[in-house]
């Protein structure tokens, strides 16, 4: 980083500031020192926003981790706070109700175990051992480490980044490795291997793969003997950012900020070559020369990033017709034209692109992530639009598949069956939006659609989806109440919650699960907690249908239901609903939150005619 | 030489550069811990490309000795 960058952010006031000064930045290319610069001036004032808390416990000294990935996390746009656990003490922190981990309350928490202290007769003495002593020493640490994630999941509610035990760069029985019973090699790979499968259907526990992240780093580069020696400081700064970047990944994911649109320019990005100049059989795209192929590498690497759930458009200054010819001319092309679920090409301004592209799909801009290969384009976005995720591509076309790899902007911690649908999803979606104009009367166009709505309670199978909601929507969204799997799984256990799934299907498809209602009742007090829904399922009476479903199950007698609706800068459509649902509104306050409570006259249903409500899932 | 380092140092430590002078060190400052210590030492490491051994780092106990340190290694 430049000096006059540094002393702006060195004197900049506040959080706000000094994310702003941050922005694009490639974190993982910031000294220590830097480090240590921007850290203090984001924590310069204090704020009320609430941070992200990540707690950081180990066998080692992490504290100058903590500094950065508080550093890193705020390139993501993400304010966080760190804990350190005292030096060694993670099983303490954990088993110790006074500990200041639980007081703490983190959201995040990671376990970095060194193997050289955890087992200093695997790591030093490991062809002293013999097969039988190695396996022993092996389940000891699954066992020990399985300790831990039950303590840890007791003492908090966070979710539990468990890093897992890169294997030595040289073997310490050398060539004869592979020959032992559990040599060297075998005894990380099926220790890191029963790491993996034993807490796969464990939500709250993921596992932090840093044999994978020191392959990427060099192992050799990643460790730091000297320092290790000095102040048990093992991992030397490079690799220290490596990580930092990962663990911002968790940050992005249970933050729900995760992008849900990659908005991409043509020419000289998806393929070599100007289609309007140089004529669509001359563009560079599959294979014949290594320009071609890299291109090609590049589209594997979105269509890979579109199956995690995340939708393609098209923004590019072209003329329609050369642009369908382009896709025409190149059927060995990765991507094809009905990848991309909306499209503006045209010659006007990107920004005005962007937002247009932002419109159809009904998502804000700050879910959108932008990929131009022309500076001028990339600034130009950032200027406008700043919530707005611009990539900054290299130069070279090979460098363009890893530079989006290395991306923090698409992080989820489950891709769900939604998620691998929305694609699709959408482009039903354009179906039915032609089936609209083609029909006039909107009474019509909802019957003519079929829509059938599937409720039930949710289930532990659910967990994923339920939390995607509770995190990812933002407009029809009544209290915009963030929980985490933990919460969610509070509440499936007990009895005085009713926390209900709805799924939607109509004659073009089916949109999976779209909406829940989370209702708290203790004896003849209910009251609605959340009710949320998903932008695609909206205009189609669905909210009435599932409103209509919550009474029928809830009200009656001398039942009393109540709810609130709590605005943010994105949930204005959810803002009458109850008003229109019957609700009677009892209390505003200064900051526009308001109180309802359900007439009791007005507890019958509401019709929606054209919509089928079924108690089940087919 | 003893502008930057003394900017690393100020840096680290979150003081003025004026204000790291030759007496300048963990007895008259308590920010420079064993944590900022390493700090410190990294990152003039990475600045002027110099490794300093175990026993250097040690001995290191103020900006006196890091500076007569640097400049006997970029000699």
């Amino acid at each position: 980083m430049d000096r006059e960058r540094l002393d702006l952010i060195r004197n900049a006031s506040g959080a706000e500031a000094v994310r702003a000064l941050l922005r694009d930045l490639d974190a993982s290319t910031l000294s220590g020192r830097e480090v240590d610069v921007i850290a203090r001036s984001l924590h310069r004032e204090s704020t009320d926003a609430p941070r992200l808390r990540i707690a950081l416990l180990g066998n080692h000294t992490l504290d100058p981790l903590a500094t950065r990935l508080a550093v890193h996390a705020a390139t993501a746009g993400i304010d966080v706070e760190t804990w350190v656990a005292p030096y060694g003490q993670y099983m303490q922190s954990v088993l110790d109700a006074g500990s200041g981990l639980a007081g703490f309350g983190p959201r995040l928490t990671f376990l970095g175990l060194a193997m050289r202290a955890l087992s200093p007769a695997v790591y030093g003495e490991f062809a002293n051992l013999d097969g039988a002593a190695r396996e022993a020493e092996r389940d000891r640490i699954l066992q020990h480490l399985d300790d831990w994630v039950r303590a840890a999941l007791a003492a908090t509610d966070s979710l539990l980044l468990v890093g897992n035990f890169p294997r030595p760069s040289h073997n310490a029985l050398g060539t004869a490795d592979g020959r032992e019973p559990l040599g060297e090699t075998e005894f990380y790979l099926s220790l890191n291997l029963e790491l993996l499968r034993r807490y796969r259907d464990e939500p709250r526990v993921c596992i932090v793969d840093l044999e994978r992240l020191m392959l990427g780093y060099g192992a050799e580069r990643a460790f730091n003997e000297r320092l290790y020696h000095v102040a048990k400081l093992l991992w030397s700064e490079g690799f220290q950012a490596q990580l930092a970047d990962e663990l911002t990944r968790y940050a992005v994911a249970v933050r729900g900020e995760a992008k849900k649109c990659l908005v991409l320019d043509l020419d000289n990005t998806l393929w070599g070559g100007i289609t309007g100049e140089d004529g669509a059989a001359a563009l560079e795209i599959g294979s014949g020369s290594p320009r071609a192929e890299a291109f090609a590498a590049f589209q594997r690497v979105l269509k890979g990033i579109q199956a995690r759930g995340v939708v393609l458009a098209i923004c590019s200054k072209n003329n329609i017709a050369d642009v369908d010819e382009a896709f025409a001319a190149h059927p060995d092309m990765p991507l094809r034209r009905q990848d991309f679920v909306a499209e503006r090409i045209s010659w006007d301004p990107k920004p005005a692109g962007i937002m247009g592209i932002a419109e159809d799909l009904g998502i804000g801009i700050d879910a959108i992530a932008f990929v131009d290969d022309n500076p001028a384009e990339r600034e130009i976005v950032r200027g406008a639009l700043p919530q707005v995720a611009v990539v900054e591509l290299p130069a070279d076309p090979a460098d363009y598949a890893d530079a989006l790899r290395r991306q923090v902007l698409f992080d989820r911690l489950d891709v769900t069956a939604e998620d691998r649908a929305r694609s699709s999803h959408y482009v039903q979606q354009a179906e039915r939006q032609r089936f609209e104009r083609a029909t006039f009367d909107l009474s019509d166009y909802l019957s003519g659609l079929g829509t059938e709505l599937f409720v039930r309670p949710a289930g532990e199978a659910d967990l994923a989806r339920v939390h995607q909601l509770f995190t990812k929507t933002n407009q029809f969204n009544l209290t915009t109440r963030r929980y985490s799997p933990a919460d969610i799984e509070r509440f499936l256990e007990d009895d005085r919650w009713d926390l209900t799934i709805a799924s939607l299907r109509d004659r073009f498809g089916d949109l999976g699960v779209i909406a829940l209602y989370l209702v708290g009742r203790e004896g003849d007090c209910v009251e609605i907690d959340s009710f949320v829904m998903s932008c695609r399922a909206l205009g189609r009476d669905a909210e009435t249908a599932l409103m209509n479903r919550l009474k029928e199950r809830h009200a009656g007698g001398s039942a009393r239901i109540r709810a609130s609706y709590i605005p943010t800068a994105r949930n204005a459509p959810a803002r009458e609903f109850l008003a229109r649902q019957g609700f009677r509104l009892i209390e505003e306050a200064a900051d526009g939150s308001r109180r309802y409570e359900l007439d009791p006259d007005a507890s019958g249903a509401i019709a929606c005619p054209h919509i089928a409500l079924t108690e089940r899932f087919e | 030489m003893s502008t930057d380092l003394r900017r690393i140092v100020a840096d680290i430590l979150d003081h003025r550069p004026d204000e790291i002078d030759d007496g300048f060190g963990p007895a008259v400052s308590d920010r420079w811990d064993s944590l900022r210590h390493l700090r410190i030492i990294t990152a003039v490491e990475d600045e002027f490309g110099i490794r300093f051994s175990m026993e250097e780092i040690q001995s290191i106990d103020g900006f006196a000795a890091l500076q007569r340190l640097v400049a006997s290694k970029a000699a």
